[in-house]
């Protein structure tokens, strides 16, 4: 492999690694805190896609305003997995993971039945086209913006957990449940407010996966859910920065592999390597000794 | 004509339960306009078990519990937590006393985030607690994980008065602390008391450090009240001994 090949398989690497990095900060925004493990998250990034298909097939020509319905739908998902499949079995670690799989499975099974399984084309907002950073090596507009957007969520986030107020209630409960209700926090309000955010990420990352390969079909949230929870494992629950650095570190290494030794290596990466860190550090590569005990 | 001033804390017959453990049972107390009230008594007797029931950590399985805020008496047995700290509740718990991933600021800054509904009042209200507690104000960009343990309970009690509270609800604010410290912290609390007019209710260990701030004390045994005073009757009294010895 020459050069110019691999510096394009970085670019495609980062755009794909940031958008593991944001499934894993969804999954942890409700487990790092909330100490669910969301399984119905997958399912929640597939129907931002499918809102975004849904708004166009209504009739809404326009990619961006598709988007915000996606999202919106994914929020309302997150919303309802809270009300639904969490808030009347809340304690109870492992009933809140059986019914968030199930509620899941539900979602996926039901968007297959009503598209009949096939993968939709999703429309791109524009047609990418390439463009020469230097020495032959070209870059898509699609990848710069899936890029940037993805750098965009994540600062959005990192200023709407220090700033705001239902940022820092999020990070209070995270530490103590009793000590947030003790300064006045709604802990209820504020779990839903959690699930709202959580779904609102699974659906820019659902649609930017669909971005990224012009398609979505109704399982594409398994997989993807996966590599969430692996990046989240091995950054060591409860650390953002750290789900970023593996996120990326994820995405590079697969598209690197792929380059290398073709596409049946990419998933073998991401098990491997989790496996290899959690072996040498327990509590992941950014996680504190004691948090995981503590949380879990 | 004398008019009649409700109690600031009525408990009455209150019962505290585990599922099927009993841990606290018939437990009656009162605090007072003004007061500092000691809760003192063996370990596994049931003090914190009732100072969470009082707070609404753990719902009472029987009992009622009446706040007064001053103007109104409002009934709080089984409300939520961040209820109680809207009417005007505080507790420092006994353990996790601090928020160990935010810093000094912030976590005196929380205190009063969700209570005062007002920015420029909760910075008042920081300025005049850094003010008030210097080695928090040296400490402010620490993380709280890192401060020492008579610190970090300053950090707690500080965290407590951000949104001036009427009541204050205290879990062994002596445990492991050095006697210097100690000292300091008690005399902090019977200022909080005689100058902010934060009543409170005190779980100790330390019996003597309690009966000497506390204008009235009750004394557990096992899962219920063995008797009440005075600090000086409580102090005087055999019964004290018997109490902590089980006889
Ligand atoms: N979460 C709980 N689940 C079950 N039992 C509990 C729980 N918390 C306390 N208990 C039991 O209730 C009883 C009273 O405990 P509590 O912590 O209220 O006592 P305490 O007087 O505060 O003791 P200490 O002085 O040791 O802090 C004990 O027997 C304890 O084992
Ligand atoms: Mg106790």
């Amino acid at each position: 492999m020459y050069l110019p090949h691999l510096v394009e398989q970085l670019f495609i690497g980062i755009s794909t690694g940031a958008i593991y990095a944001i499934v894993a900060i969804g999954f942890n925004l409700v487990f790092g805190t909330m100490n669910v493990l969301n399984l119905a998250h997958g399912a929640t990034m597939m129907l931002g896609s499918y809102g975004l298909l849904l708004a166009y097939y209504l009739g809404l020509d326009n990619f961006w305003l598709a988007a915000v319905a996606g999202i919106g739908l994914a929020i309302i998902t997150g919303l309802t997995i809270e009300r639904v499949a969490v808030r009347p079995l809340r304690g109870h670690w492992w009933n809140t993971k059986v019914a968030t799989l199930g509620v899941g499975l539900f979602l996926e099974n039901l968007v297959a039945l009503i598209t009949a399984g096939f993968p939709k084309n999703v429309p791109r907002p524009f047609n990418p086209t390439y463009h020469e950073l230097f020495a032959g090596i070209e870059i898509s507009d699609v990848q710069v913006m899936l890029i940037l957007i993805s750098i965009s969520v994540m600062l959005g986030m990192v200023a709407f957990l220090r700033r705001t107020p239902a940022g820092k209630a999020i990070r209070v409960l995270a530490q103590s449940p009793d000590l947030a209700r003790s300064v006045g926090i709604n802990v209820d309000r504020v779990t839903l407010i959690g699930f709202g955010v959580s779904g609102m990420l699974a659906g820019v990352a659902g649609i930017l996966n669909a971005m990224t390969y012009g398609s979505t079909y109704p399982f594409v949230g398994v997989t993807l859910g996966l590599k969430g929870i692996v990046v989240l494992i091995v950054a060591g629950i409860g650390n953002m920065r750290g789900c970023l650095y593996v996120g990326l570190a994820l995405g590079i290494a697969e598209t690197m592999a792929i380059g290398l030794g073709g596409s049946h290596y990419r998933d073998l990466i991401a098990y491997l390597s989790m496996v290899l860190i959690l072996l040498v550090r327990p509590h992941g590569l950014f996680g504190e000794e004691g948090r995981v005990e503590r949380e879990v | 004509m004398k008019t009649v001033v409700p109690p600031v804390l009525n408990v009455e017959n209150l019962e505290v339960r585990y599922g099927a453990v009993v841990a606290a049972t018939g437990i009656s107390l009162t605090v007072h306009r003004g007061e500092v009230v000691a809760l003192l008594g063996p370990n596994g007797a049931g003090k914190t078990s009732v100072l969470h029931a009082i707070m609404g950590f753990v719902k009472p399985a029987a009992g009622s519990v009446s706040f007064f805020d001053g103007r109104y008496v409002h009934d709080i047995a089984g409300l939520e937590a961040h209820r109680m700290a809207h009417l005007g509740i505080a507790i420092v718990p006994s353990a996790q006393v601090v928020l160990p991933r935010m810093v000094v600021e912030e976590n005196l800054e929380v205190g009063g985030l969700f209570l005062l509904h007002d920015r420029t009042e909760v910075h008042r209200r920081m300025t005049a607690l850094f003010e008030r507690f210097p080695v928090l104000a040296q400490r402010r960009k620490q993380y709280a994980a890192t401060l020492s343990g008579g610190e970090q309970r300053q950090l707690a009690i500080a965290r407590g008065l951000m949104a001036k509270p009427k009541l204050m609800l205290l879990d062994e604010p002596s445990l492991g602390l050095a006697p210097m410290i100690l000292k300091e912290i008690f005399a902090l609390l019977r200022r909080i008391n005689r100058e902010d007019g934060v009543d409170i209710l005190i779980v100790e260990q330390n019996v003597n450090k309690a009966l000497e701030i506390a204008d009235r004390a009750y004394v557990m045994r096992i899962g219920g009240i063995d008797f009440s005073g005075t600090s000086a009757e409580v102090a005087e009294g055999e019964r004290l001994k018997d109490a902590y010895l089980g006889t």
